[in-house]
């Protein structure tokens, strides 16, 4: 075991590394990292299991969505404590328990009243190491996940920006969403030997972070969890490499297919961005971008949304995914005469970006900074926050160059990540267009 | 009398206390925290949906929307938005049939800016004329297009809806399509000036706050009028005899379903902690150990997952967690089933039913009762994890009276027994009669399935069966009959207008 303890700045000022807890990291024998964050959260503590496994990782023709449906596996337990034996342990945690998977990660995470978290430890660290899925498990559990693929098709926002991603994208797996093709969530029922492969290979001590956050007692928490978790084996084989995306040489378009009634015009424009790195001021300055083009105050907002009100939201962003991915700016149009308009805008603003003062910039910068520090007063807002800067830097004190960085930002950052990566030639345009698709019907 | 309830996290409450400079406003919340770098702001008026005068549905929600976005004061709405920006704080709002909450947060060093800000918002509004056009235009297409996008928002509305038909409950939120067009700023502003008044407004603070700031906070509200809020209050609702079925009808390869009746258990009935045990037992809103997840999801795949309430619930953000503020004095008994397959919909339907009748006449057993009271009695617990949600909670039960969820409710949990538990569901749940809305492609098909008498058998994949125990139960409730005393099919489109 290596203790390496690293303090943050206390929560009183505004600066940078403004979390309201010192974090301290530790890494077992077998490669598990635990961060430990105590706070003055009086009775609550947020558990949070990091796999770095996502969507991104489903490299083999035909499983598409494995990483999510794996995620609804775990909670079928293991020999010694089998599904029903370990939901009823749980519930008497109080855990407030739940999941989610997206490209990168998958995510485990409860909170719950302090005094049970041995508990919580020790039902946690059993279905990490000793998970046990039947054919039946499996064949069961796919009928949820076309469940939830069913509930999601109906929303035109998820429909628009799949096709974003699977334009822009024709070789590196963030072309296909998280959820997975259909064809192949048809697939799942059969999978039990995937199941298993994709378990041994995934999740193992080396590729997991824990974090703890709350009404802890440091020192207690970790002796529970070396014990715990220092059975855990690590991986015999290497994950298979992702295939690299290659260059993109001209813009792209595509129109979306809707065939479910009444639907808002959706139109969504991706530029390839880098691999997002919290060390690296282009990732700091890139978010900075988004604030201030996407912000209440931002102009882009005001002319679209306030005073001409030919939109009735705007959203977007870099959202940080650790291989090459977009910055989207995502707009709900009113109507679909003003496609053409919005996309001018949209593009303007963008330009407009170029030519910032340093006041502007500065608002921006002391706003995200500010807010940190506004939204982080509970235990699982902050081990989030630990969970996502730590993904591919492990050491917290990346959370302090993050803001550094940020802090240190100016208009010739936003100028130098704005001329570097919103061009043509990485640029996809996605459009849910319903009067074109009327058109197309009328034929 | 006026009282300050105070109390501070850190130590034991503190008993009420009376504060007679404070006889300006009902009651003032104030929640200290210890160590606490922020400040939180909380007021909830008496002045949701409920009180939208007939002819003019929509009106409540614009006002709380328009408050928010229309202008403070002096200030334009884009001086109120760079004012916000400045300080990086947040003014939400929650607008629900009872309760119009806003909920502000804030770093404690920005008070002297922020506590202004968010007052003038709700007792002087700016209410700029185009944001109040923007906003409604937004509620329209709410209600005519977005909402339809989504089959369980649809469906959660329109079944809200018609459970209340003809009760001041009975229209969305947002309002009606057909009405919204007729609203403008000068009913915006007849609306706020008759129902944004003192003795409907419960105050909030929480956080690096102090009494002689709380007792500040309470005067400025001085600007509000005293007058009387309208009374709303519980007014009868229609009973429900019989199963009566609605059909929403769009484009759509799924089927959702919602069904429940009114009930008259507030938080403040004696009943109130047994029908809320119950119904964790029988489905807790997106947790996997109620009684119909297992049945429907768990054993046999067949959604994302099945729910019960005792309350109408509304979901804060991504979270699970309730939504403080949409309390209602008049709640309503419900089940939802999430998306399903077409053809195992009308199959669900009949299990969902069949499982209800179940959980009335056997009630829980002592086994599931004892399981489910130590759960709430840890999960209680975390219910708040935040001073601004803990405060939430408070205010949200003096404004209407009711008993506070966080105090009160775990130590009649802790008191309750399986008897008093069973006994309360037979009491209270009808699973004879039902309102149960489905959203679904066809229809036609539907209505056959649940009125005809031929089974609707479930069909699993060629390469699974079900053990012999499930096929038997499976047959049964295939073939069971729904007993349908009427039905509707409407199409989706121009449902809430």
């Amino acid at each position: 075991m290596i203790p390496l303890t690293l303090l943050i700045m206390p929560i009183g000022t505004a600066s940078a590394g403004a979390l309201p807890a010192d974090v301290s990291r530790h890494v077992l024998d077998n490669g598990l990292t635990i961060y430990l964050a105590e706070m003055d959260t009086p009775g609550v503590v947020s558990y949070q299991s990091w796999v770095e496994v996502g969507s991104k990782d489903e490299v083999e023709a035909g499983t598409t969505g494995f990483a999510h449906f794996f995620e609804h596996l775990m909670f079928y337990g293991s020999e010694e404590l089998p599904r029903a034996d370990r939901e009823a342990r749980m519930l008497r945690t109080g855990a407030e328990e739940n999941a989610w998977t997206w490209v990168d990660d998958t995510c485990y995470h409860q909170v719950v009243a302090a005094d049970a978290l041995p508990e919580i430890i020790a039902i946690e660290a059993d279905r990490f190491q000793s998970l046990h899925v039947t054919a039946e498990d499996v064949q069961k559990e796919s009928g949820a996940v076309h469940g939830e693929y069913r509930k999601g098709r109906t929303s035109p926002w998820e429909r628009t920006h799949d096709a974003l991603y699977e334009t822009a994208f024709t070789t590196h797996t963030y072309h296909h969403s998280t959820i997975g093709f259909e064809e192949d969530i048809l697939q799942m029922p059969k999978q039990v030997e995937l199941a298993h492969a994709f378990y041994e290979l995934h999740y193992r001590p080396e590729n997991t972070r824990i974090v703890v956050a709350g009404d802890i007692d440091a020192e207690a928490t970790l002796a529970r969890m070396t014990e715990a978790y220092g059975p855990w084996t690590p991986a015999t084989e290497e994950a298979p490499p992702i295939p690299e995306e290659p260059p993109q040489e001209e813009e792209r378009r595509v129109q979306v297919d809707w065939d479910l009634g009444p639907v808002n015009p959706h139109l969504m424009i991706g530029w390839k961005v880098p691999g997002w790195d919290p060390t690296s001021p282009d990732s700091a300055a890139l978010d900075l971008v988004g604030e201030l083009l996407l912000s209440d105050v931002a102009p882009l907002h005001r002319k679209l949304v306030v005073d001409e009100a030919r939109v009735y939201g705007l959203s977007g962003g870099d959202w940080g995914m650790q291989d090459p991915h977009l910055f989207t700016l995502i707009a709900e149009l009113k109507s679909a005469e003003d496609l053409a308009a919005v996309e001018a805008d949209l593009d303007a603003a963008v330009l407009a970006l170029l030519d910032l003062d340093e006041a502007t910039v500065a608002a921006a910068r002391d706003n995200a900074l500010r807010r940190t520090t506004i939204e982080l007063d509970n235990p699982r807002a902050v081990a989030n926050h630990i969970g996502q800067f730590t993904r591919g830097t492990p050491e917290p004190a990346v959370i302090d160059t993050w803001y550094a960085n940020y802090a240190a930002l100016g208009p010739e950052d936003v100028k130098r990540v704005v001329e570097a990566y919103f061009v043509a030639e990485g640029r996809t345009v996605s459009v849910l267009d319903p009067t074109a698709l009327a058109e197309e019907g009328d034929e | 009398m006026i009282t300050l309830l105070l109390s501070c996290i850190h130590g034991p409450p503190a008993g009420p206390t009376p504060l007679e400079e404070l006889a300006l406003i009902d009651e003032v919340v104030l929640q200290k925290t210890e160590g606490s770098q922020l400040i939180y702001l909380q007021a909830t008026v008496q002045a949701g949906s409920a009180y939208d005068p007939v002819g003019q549905e929509g009106i409540a929600w614009l006002t709380a929307q328009s408050m928010r976005q229309g202008g403070a004061g002096e200030l334009a709405p884009d001086e109120v938005d760079a004012l916000l920006y400045e300080l990086a704080a947040d003014i939400d709002v929650v607008v629900d049939k009872d309760l119009v909450s806003f909920r502000g947060k804030a770093l404690a060093e920005d008070a002297e800016v922020f506590v202004p800000l968010f007052t003038d918002m709700i007792t002087r509004p700016a209410f700029d004329e185009a944001a109040v056009e923007r906003l409604r235009d937004q509620a329209v297409d709410s209600l005519t297009i977005s909402m339809l996008e989504s089959d369980e928002a649809l469906g959660d509305t329109a079944f809200d809806v018609w459970i209340n038909e003809g009760h001041p409950y009975g229209h969305p939120v947002q309002g009606r399509a057909g009405v919204l067009p007729l609203l403008d700023r000068d009913a915006v502003m007849a609306f706020h000036e008759a129902t944004y008044v003192r003795s409907g407004t419960t105050l909030g603070l929480a956080g690096a706050v102090t009494e002689n700031e709380a007792v500040r906070f309470a005067a400025d509200f001085a600007a509000l009028s005293a007058d009387r809020a309208p009374e709303a209050g519980p007014k009868p609702r229609q009973d429900v005899e019989g199963r009566h079925l609605l059909v929403i009808e769009k484009q759509t390869a799924s089927m959702g379903v919602h069904f429940g009746h009114p009930i008259e258990v507030d938080r403040s009935h004696e009943d109130f902690p047994e029908l809320f045990l119950a119904m964790v037992a029988f489905g807790e809103h997106r947790q996997s150990h109620g009684r119909l997840y297992n049945a429907i999801r768990t054993d046999r795949g067949l959604n994302y997952g099945d729910y019960a309430y005792i309350e109408h619930y509304v979901q804060r953000g991504w979270s699970s967690a309730q939504e403080q503020g949409t309390v209602r004095l008049q709640p309503q008994f419900s089940v939802w089933l999430r998306p399903l397959a077409a053809d195992a919909g009308p199959w669900a339907v009949k299990m969902a039913l069949s499982m209800t009748e179940d959980l009335v006449e056997q009630g829980l057993s002592a086994e599931e009762f004892e399981e489910i009271q130590a759960y709430l009695l840890m999960k209680s617990r975390i219910w708040a994890q935040d001073p601004g949600t803990r405060l939430a909670y408070a205010v949200e039960a003096e404004a209407l009276d009711l008993p506070d969820m966080l105090v009160d409710l775990p130590p009649e949990i802790e008191a309750l027994t399986v008897e008093e538990v069973n006994a309360a569901l037979q009491r209270h749940i009808r699973p004879d009669d039902l309102r149960i809305v489905v959203v679904a492609g066809d229809g036609e098909a539907v209505v056959r399935a649940l009125t005809e008498d031929s089974p609707t058998p479930l069909v699993y994949s060629e390469d699974r069966q079900p053990d012999p125990e499930q096929a038997t139960i499976d047959e049964e409730v295939a073939a069971m009959s729904v007993g349908l005393s009427e039905f509707t099919v409407v199409p989706a489109e121009g449902i809430f207008r």
